[in-house]
Parts: C-alpha cells; structure tokens; sequence
C-alpha cells in the first residue's frame, strides 16, 4: 500500500522520532510504514490521519482497491 | 559537521555496513569460542550449540543495550537524516534496554546448564538460581510485551509462528522417524537447544524483513 507519510512529515519538519512521539509508537514504526514495509491496522492509521487533519485516503492508497481497477481500461 | 564527517556517517548508517560489522563482531565471538569448546570433553553436540547460540543472544543483546547508554549518538545512528536534531525519548531508552537484557539473560540461561552440569556441589542449588533469572527474564518479556507498539507486536507474533510451524513440521518428522526406528531419539536438551537456535533465526527474519536491516 502506497502511502503520502514521508511527504507529510517532511512538509511539518518533524524528524522520525518526532512523529513517532507525536502518534506514541515507535520510530521502527514510523520507518517501516513510511517504507511500505508495515501497513498500518486501522488505530495506527486513524491516529496519523488525525494528526495530519487529512482522511485517511488521501495518506494512505491501496492500488488494488476500487480506485486503482477504475483506472484500469 | 565536515562533508568527510557526513560521510562516514552516512557510510555508518547503511544497512550494508551495520551487518558487516555485526557479521565481524559474531565472528570475533564465535571462532574463539568454538575452539575452545573444542577442547570440553564433557560437552555433547547440544552444548556446543546452546553455547554458541547464548553467545550470539548475549552478543546482540549487548550490541542492543551498550548504545543506549549515549543516547545522542543512538539517535543519529537510528536517523542519520535528522542528524543532530536527532532525538530519543525516555521510552525509546527503556524500550531498548528492555529487549537488550532480555536477550542477555536468555543466552545466561542458556549458556548455564551445560557450564554448570560438570561442577560438583551445585546441583539444585544452581537449578534454583536458573529458575529465579528465568522468573525474572519473563517479568522483562511481559515489561517488553506491554511496552511495544502494534508494529513491534507484530515482529513478535510473524517470528512466533514461522517458529511454530517449522518447528510443529520438523518435530513431526523427526517423531515419526524415531518410531519406526529410522532416527535416534533426542533429549530435552537437544529439543530446547533446536528450538532457540530455530527462534533466533526466525526472529531475525522478521526484523530484517520488516525493518530492512
């Protein structure tokens, strides 16, 4: 799953373990999600969606859902 | 900060570099050791694999605790790209701590019975005192449990059940062979020995996988 983290903290010019403090969780799991290593359950998602003030899908996009098969010919 | 210094900190923080050095110190550690425990006469093929297997827990236990205590230098090493805004909260420390002294205590209890078999007069006292660091170990692991967030949960939980499910298979082969009289049976010993050589590999597994290490 794709998703905008990096992009975002980058736009508050927070470092890794700033964010991670801010959403209380580690900076292995900062890292992991901003890599595309760990997809985030539904808490941790709605945590950093309420941080960043945005819906979730506009952070986080599943290419296999239902947007990305309306892009499909 | 010099570019020669951004640089080498920036050839320190590759994942490259972090296991080369953690592949040398495992290295520096187990050659000696297993010449030495060559020269054991008393030890059986399970005690020269507990002991090499503690002194890889003990050793990554170590790499794990001994940073934590400059907590600066920990923050750049975990994020080279913050460089000296880098920063470690207190939870992060104890975290970290927690999961060092976790692992050195499961390669003390490891390392133990096979160490302590052959002196005479310690007997159950010895077992007794194995028993209480194992009490104390399980309080730490609960402490980690509980302190960990879902991601690092979830390393646990991948490492327990790829442990599981070879270990369930490979015990089911193994079982079966030595009913039919086609393997030797195994001792306790030789079984836990099996198993935390199969965890710590397991364990590392899902780190590197889900941490990229």
């Amino acid at each position: 799953m794709k998703n905008r983290l990096r992009v975002l903290r980058a736009e508050k010019g927070w470092s890794q373990g700033e964010l991670a403090q801010r959403l209380a969780v580690s900076r292995q799991a900062v890292n992991a999600v901003e890599t595309g290593k760990y997809d985030p359950g539904l808490d941790f998602a709605f945590k950093i969606a309420r941080l960043f003030e945005q819906p979730i899908e506009a952070i986080f996009d599943d290419e296999r859902g239902p947007r990305a098969n309306q892009e499909d010919p | 900060m010099t570019s020669s210094g951004a640089g080498a900190r920036n050839l320190t923080s590759q994942p490259a570099f972090k296991m080369f050095v953690g592949a040398g110190a495992a290295a520096a550690v187990i050659v000696p050791l297993s010449r030495w425990l060559r020269t054991q006469p008393t030890f059986a093929p399970a005690d020269v694999g507990a002991v090499l297997v503690a002194a890889l827990l003990m050793l990554g236990g170590a790499m794990i605790l001994l940073p934590t205590f400059d907590p600066r230098a920990l923050a750049r090493a975990l994020e080279p790209e913050a460089g000296d805004r880098a920063t470690i909260s207190g939870q992060e420390l104890r975290n970290y701590r927690l999961q060092g002294l976790v692992m050195v205590l499961a390669g003390v209890l490891l390392a133990a019975p096979p160490m302590l078999a052959g002196q005479a007069g310690l007997g159950a006292l010895a077992y007794w005192g194995l028993v209480a660091v194992f009490a104390f170990q399980t309080i730490l692991n609960i402490l980690v449990w509980r302190g960990a967030d879902t991601f690092n949960r979830r390393i646990s939980i991948e490492a327990g059940a790829l442990s599981f499910w070879s270990l369930q298979g490979a015990l089911f082969l193994w079982a079966a062979a030595e009913r039919m009289g086609l393997a030797p049976a195994i001792t306790a010993w030789g079984g836990l020995v099996i198993v935390m050589s199969v965890y710590l590999l397991a364990g590392a597994w899902a780190g590197v996988r889900r941490l990229g290490a």
